[in-house]
């Protein structure tokens, strides 16, 4: 067989092979179509600045529109719940069973141990923060904060907005 | 004996290779590029007079251009990612260094696949559509498992930039021009380091999601791609092979293809243990490692480092490192034709000026974040990073220039894996720790140390690399030397090996050693302890592969090939006093040489009624494990190897040693039956007059070199040699 002809039949097989992974991949449910190629600016976090220093305590502050129905949680220095997920979620991955047995767990109090808080307001004041500084770097005491939206006890699709500021403690 | 007669007339012709080996190299020198002057034809000129055009670097240079998008978009975008996924970051992290490992390791099965065909062009378009693909199927990712499998194969296909781009583009554009060219190409390479966050910025600030970046990168990627559908694979070794193989004889050889790969071509792993065994490669692969413990743990320290030393948010850091590589594009401009300059005075220039522009790169940056000043800092830094692109420039040459054009894949796969894998891993977890305990600015100095090692590493290969150069020139020649020869039906002798340098450990054992047997032929190896006789067998054998020189089997190149291997071409050892397996019974050893070479059971048992016909004994205790048997016995039990394995050539270390008189004579009646039968026979044996008793033709060896090649009774009235040998054995003999 030709040369030119076997590099044909080579890219036929490559193309057929990826069309099948196309194909496989959103059947196996790796893949989704439902997908957000444009940002979700329904919220806009105001305050604190972008990289801003602040004291203690700060209030974060944000505005938001076509956000009827939902609730707005808070994550602090971690990572979001998965969408869909509901705040048992966070139990589960702890392996809290004392938790996941009792009704109406995760509460308030159990969500604002772990840095979790949710609210229907547009802002919210902590009035204390670990200090995540290493003496040894001479880092600054940065923090994270992303909110997503939740809508009827889960996460409302993969949409986050986070803002990320530094703890000034020379005051303290 | 036919193989006697032939003797002669293809010594003769050996010989006349051996000859001409000067003069060739340095004609061969000329043809790959280096004139000893220092001014190369201008590129157009030269890349015009080729008729190649400038196609296959566009091509190229548009592949390695998209190469970086997936990466740098997975690297900017993994918080969006993080938040998205609900996933932490050190998830994503995670999975970057699955990418890089993907990256690291998938050069191997793409070296694999491209050896024995010229199908890199073909390589390296499908996994450019590939990534492109990738890169589009991530904005679609339902979660962490389908972007795990999407780092992966993106990881995978990457990785064929680094396997194929650089023989490719060796092979593509004259030897002369190859410094610039690959200059250009890494002009390429840094810029889309530039390109791809400056594109992922423009992509964000157009208001797209991460998935709606990922899709764009994948759309541009993918169009861009189209550019190098046309690109075809030349061929190996179009400019250097080639040109060496049309020095030899007529000069007809150039242009033709090459024979289709053999019994006795390397494969793979053959191949990169040969590689290994050039000390220039050997070295800039340990410069490679240190410089991989630098380079990756560099880049996200300098990020910390921005931030806590000079509180540079996000995109001051990206326009930092922005910057930094855009100033390595001009600095590549003017030094690919430096380096072109050095290659043709002297290829050690380019070795050694890699290891001093690296040492430089890291005295700058080191100096670089001492500065008080930001303004000073960056200026340093940059230049830093952008010397560190030219040394990139001329190890790539350097490394590329002595090894075979079939074996360049094969090469630009370890550096890869040397740089990224080993180096990069190694990095991490070494200079991790002095970031935790001593801030940035302590680990980016503390990072500059591996690479001045990596320097004073690289400088070193300027010691060997002409020597290499040499070599591989000496090689091809000869190889085609040897081709015409056969074609031109002059016989050759059954093996030769022609000017074997081996060793131990770095200690040299065998220097310049040549040696020939007939067909049919059976030489006596002889010398005193330590000449280095055992060690020629193994390099026979391929116990021990050797540092220059060749090894042929009627003409066959197998001075690499496995034991195993050589086994099935007709190379028999017979290892002193421990040929045979001990926990095993006569039968079961008899029966595992036959498996060896995959003999059908009858001719097993065909073979182990002869062995037991010849040594009744052996009969006897056919149920006995050899570890019970005498020395004799288990001395026969190696010998009736030979009956079922029936190789052409038979190599005996030893056969005498500490054995009995009549087991001696037993035996050495069965070696002269084998060889009788056909079967040529190197003998090694610490008895002179056993030895030349048996044999017509002798070796005679001391301190690593052949002293006496001739006939056996010729070697008898040579006392000044035998004298040691007979003062030895007297001596051990006193001693008992």
């Amino acid at each position: 067989m030709p040369q030119r002809s076997r590099s044909v039949i080579t890219c036929i097989r490559v193309v057929a092979l990826l069309a099948l992974v196309a194909v496989a991949l959103p059947g196996c449910g790796l893949l989704t179509t439902d997908v957000n190629l444009v940002q979700d600016r329904r919220v806009d976090v105001e305050a604190p600045g972008k990289a801003a220093r602040v004291g203690l305590p700060v209030t974060i502050r944000w505005s938001a529109h076509d956000v009827a129905g939902r609730t707005f949680a808070l994550f602090v220095d971690r990572a979001p719940i998965k969408p869909g997920d509901s705040f048992r979620a966070l139990a589960e991955d702890e392996h809290d069973d004392a938790c996941l047995q009792q009704r109406g767990c995760p509460d308030a109090g159990w969500l604002r141990n772990r840095g979790v808080y949710v609210t229907t307001g547009r802002s919210l004041t902590l009035d204390t923060l670990p200090d995540t500084r290493d003496t040894g770097r001479g880092a600054r005491d940065s923090h994270e904060v992303t909110i997503v939206l939740m809508h009827d006890g889960r996460r409302d699709g993969e949409a986050a907005w986070s803002r990320q500021f530094y703890v000034d403690r020379s005051g303290s | 004996m036919s193989g006697q007669a032939a003797a002669p007339a293809a010594d003769m012709a050996l010989d006349a290779i051996e000859r001409n080996r000067m003069e060739l190299r340095e004609r061969g020198r000329r043809a790959l590029g280096i004139t000893g002057d220092e001014d190369p034809p201008a590129l157009r000129a030269e890349v015009k007079r080729s008729g190649v055009g400038w196609y296959p670097l566009v091509a190229l240079m548009s592949l390695i251009l998209i190469d970086q998008f997936q990466t740098s978009a997975l690297t900017t975008l993994s918080p969006d990612i993080a938040r998205s996924f609900g996933v932490s970051a050190a998830t994503i992290a995670a999975l970057y260094a699955l990418q890089a490992l993907a990256m690291s390791f998938a050069t191997l099965p793409m070296s694999a696949f491209v050896q024995a065909k010229p199908r890199r062009a073909l390589v390296a378009i499908v996994t450019a559509f590939v990534w492109s693909a990738a890169t589009v199927i991530t904005a679609f990712a339902g979660g962490v498992l389908a972007l795990a499998i999407v780092v992966v194969v993106v990881g995978a296909a990457s990785g064929s930039v680094r396997a194929v781009h650089l023989p490719l583009l060796f092979d593509c554009y004259p030897a002369g021009t190859r410094a610039r060219t690959y200059s250009l190409y890494l002009i390429a390479l840094w810029g889309s380091l530039s390109l791809a966050p400056a594109l992922v910025a423009l992509l964000t600030l157009a208001h797209l999601t991460w998935r709606g970046t990922f899709l764009g990168l994948g759309v541009v990627s993918l169009l861009i791609s189209l550019i190098a559908v046309r690109l075809r694979d030349p061929g190996f070794g179009r400019w250097d092979t080639e040109a060496l193989r049309g020095l030899v004889g007529d000069g007809h050889a150039a242009g033709e293809p090459e024979a289709a790969p053999g019994a006795a071509d390397l494969r793979f792993f053959e191949i990169v243990r040969r590689l290994l065994l050039i000390p220039t490669v050997k070295r800039l692969l340990v410069g490679y490692v240190a410089l991989g413990v630098m380079v990756t743990p560099l880049a996200t320290f300098t990020a910390f480092y921005l931030d806590d030393v000079w509180h540079k948010g996000a995109t001051a850091r990206g326009i930092f490192n922005a910057c930094s590589y855009l100033l390595a594009l001009p600095l590549l401009l003017i030094s690919g034709r430096l380096i072109e300059r050095w290659y043709r005075a002297d290829p050690a220039r380019v070795a050694r000026a890699s290891g001093v522009v690296l040492a430089v790169g890291c005295g700058l940056i080191g100096v670089g974040v001492l500065m008080p000043a930001f303004g000073l800092m960056a200026a340093c830094y940059a230049l830093g990073i952008a010397t560190f692109a030219t040394a990139t420039a001329a190890t790539g040459t350097a490394i590329a220039s002595i090894v075979p054009a079939r074996m360049r894949v094969h090469v630009a796969s370890l550096s890869n894996i040397a740089l990224y894998g080993a180096g990069g891993l190694a990095g991490q977890f070494l200079l991790g720790s002095i970031y935790d305990s001593s801030g940035p600015t302590v680990a980016i100095l503390a990072v500059t140390v591996p690479g001045l090692i990596a320097g004073a590493v690289m400088y070193t290969a300027g010691r060997t690399i002409n020597d290499d150069l040499d070599r591989m020139v000496d090689e091809i020649v000869e190889h085609e030397e040897v081709r015409q020869l056969v074609a031109g039906g002059t016989p050759l002798p059954m093996l030769s090996c022609r000017g074997i340098d081996a060793g131990y450990d770095g200690i040299q054992v065998l220097f310049d050693v040549s040696f020939s047997v007939d067909e049919g032929e059976m030489v006596a190896l002889l010398g005193t302890n330590g000449a280095g006789k055992s060690t020629l067998l193994k390099v026979i054998s391929g116990l021990l592969l050797p540092t220059r020189g060749s090894v042929r089997l009627h003409g066959e190149d197998i001075t690499y090939l496995d034991p195993q291997r050589r086994l099935t071409l007709g190379i028999q050892h017979v290892a002193g006093g421990h040929g045979t397996f001990p926990g095993l019974t006569v039968v079961e050893n008899l029966r595992t040489y036959g498996y060896a070479l995959g003999r059908d059971k009858r001719a097993i048992d065909r073979g182990i009624d002869e062995a037991f016909a010849a040594f009744p004994r052996l009969g006897e205790r056919r149920n006995q494990k050899a570890v019970t048997m005498s020395g004799g016995e288990n001395q026969m039990l190696a010998l009736a190897r030979t009956l079922i394995l029936r190789p052409r050539l038979l190599v005996i270390d030893e056969l005498s040693l500490g054995l009995a008189p009549k087991v001696v004579g037993e035996l050495l009646a069965m070696v002269k039956r084998i060889n009788a039968e056909g079967t040529a026979v190197v003998l090694v044996e610490q008895s002179v007059n056993i030895a030349l008793a048996t044999v017509n033709h002798a070796y005679f060896m001391e301190k690593g070199e052949v002293r006496f090649d001739g006939r056996a009774n010729e070697l008898m009235d040579r006392d000044d040699l035998l004298r040691a040998v007979f003062l030895e054995g007297a001596a051990k003999a006193a001693a008992r």
